[in-house]
């Protein structure tokens, strides 16, 4: 019997090598911290807080309902949405506006409570958190997660609304429900299906694995900057083996070809 | 046990589960997969403690709304019936063994509640377009001309050719490339959050 289940050989080399390049990334920025290009998303933020605390109204944030589990494909997404949530609530807590973070996924609730309470603890404005108000568990179901969601926006009626992490439809609902409101928007996910979705409502964008360079942006910790440079490099050597096999196919390579179906 | 600790041990469990799903998807261990299903029955376990969690949560919340009047409080009183309607006969008629009230209510009440939800989309959609498809820029511009090509693509009736061709080359190339792009980096953050959260680097839980 091999020990290796058919078709998942490639898969296994590539997994292996991109950990490796990941792994050597964070080590090297420990000594020297690569580069970082301007994310506007992550620019916006400070605006948007800074925008609810002129307007004296809150800032909303959802990490959208993804399967509406956090054990299915969506959760690093979900995570990571909720990575974001940290540094929202630092800036809520320093400026003294109400956040408010809705939440479609149970097992998300005791998270998003600790790293609030974290949050708020670390700019020393624990007294002012009410948890019962600022993280809210509303639907496991997509639509009653969104009719939720909908009277949290009518009721608050936020002046920004930032949904990161694993948005899908409600990304338009919300997004339009917010603009008539009149709040300033970042959205964006792993969802490809929602990213047109995002983009048409929201003020500013986040693609894909910008989701994940967020803790990076706030951090400025070697070790998260790192699995940057690392998601890079093995970006880049993703294009490499897609334009080997490329060419592979073309030039009758079978045997190239069979060796990334193994 | 001292914070530090708790920590390692929460570093420790996520790092050994999580090496025993990767070794169960990859390779052929005879006792793996029992260990495997062992682990994601535990989840269904933890996620099912967790409804219950966020259930209170959600009664507590509208409770203190009732009690103190707030605005539109008879809704979030409605929402309190419904909850302990469905629980109700959840556990006196289970679905499974074909409770005939509580897959009425199913069928029939929260059924028609979603389907409405889901029919707002639509109007969103139109709503959404006619905010986005402004000829601003050339970003813009191409967006409304790649849109409107797609509605054309959509329509009943052909009103030229080139539209399905174009249509069609838009959606079968075009998109499928930005999206296998997208997707590439999206696998490749995944990598690299599994690697982080291996090694206890992912903040908020563990700090």
């Amino acid at each position: 019997m091999p020990l290796i289940i058919a078709g998942r050989g490639a898969q296994l080399v590539v997994l292996i090598v991109f950990s490796i390049i990941i792994i050597y990334a964070m080590w090297a920025a420990k000594k020297k911290l690569p580069f970082l290009r301007k994310l506007p998303a992550f620019d916006a933020m400070d605006e948007i807080v800074g925008r609810c605390a002129e307007m004296g109204k809150p800032l909303h944030f959802t990490p959208g309902f993804g399967a509406g589990s956090v054990y299915a494909n969506e959760g690093p997404g979900l995570v990571a949405g909720l990575e974001s949530l940290g540094y929202l609530g630092r800036l809520a807590a320093r400026t003294g506006v109400p956040l408010i973070v809705s939440l479609g996924q149970a097992e998300l609730c005791p998270y998003a409570e600790e790293i609030v309470r974290n949050a708020y603890t670390a700019e020393g404005k624990l007294d002012r958190l009410d948890l019962a108000y600022t993280v809210r568990f509303v639907s496991p179901i997509q639509y009653g997660y969104v009719a939720g969601v909908f009277d949290t926006l009518g009721t608050e009626k936020p002046a920004g609304n930032i949904m990161l992490g694993a948005t899908l439809g409600e990304a338009l609902l919300f997004g339009e429900t917010a603009f008539r409101y009149g709040a300033m928007q970042i959205s964006g996910g792993i969802h490809y299906t929602a990213l047109p979705l995002n983009a048409i409502t929201s003020d500013y964008l986040v693609i894909g694995d910008e989701l994940f360079a967020i803790e990076a942006f706030v951090s400025k910790n070697p070790l998260q900057v790192g699995t940057l440079r690392g998601n890079d490099i093995s970006r880049i050597l993703s294009i490499a083996l897609i334009i080997l096999a490329v060419v592979a196919a073309n030039a009758g390579l079978s045997w190239l070809v069979r060796l990334f179906s193994q | 046990m001292s914070s530090w600790v708790r920590r390692q041990v929460s570093v420790g469990i996520i790092f050994v589960v999580t090496l025993i799903l990767l070794i169960n998807y990859y390779f052929e261990i005879p006792s793996l997969p029992l260990v495997e299903r062992g682990i994601t029955d535990s989840t269904v376990i933890l996620a099912s403690f967790a409804i219950i969690a966020g259930t209170i949560a959600i009664i507590l919340f509208n409770m203190k709304g009732i009690v103190r009047r707030t605005a539109e409080w008879q809704y979030k009183a409605l929402q309190m019936a419904a909850i302990i309607i469905f629980v109700i006969f959840g556990y006196v008629q289970t679905p499974l063994a074909g409770g005939p009230v509580f897959n009425w209510l199913f069928q029939y009440a929260e059924q028609p509640l979603v389907g409405i939800m889901y029919g707002l989309t639509g109007f969103f959609i139109v709503s959404a377009c006619f905010r986005a498809f402004r000829a601003r820029s050339i970003d813009s511009t191409l967006l409304l001309i790649s849109g409107l090509i797609i509605l054309f693509l959509n329509m009943p009736w052909t009103i030229w050719p080139g539209f399905t061709t174009a249509g069609r080359w838009i959606i079968d190339v075009e998109s499928v490339g930005a999206i296998r792009g997208v997707v590439i980096g999206i696998t490749i953050g995944y990598i690299a959050m599994t690697i982080k959260t291996m090694m206890g680097r992912v903040r908020g839980i563990l700090d």
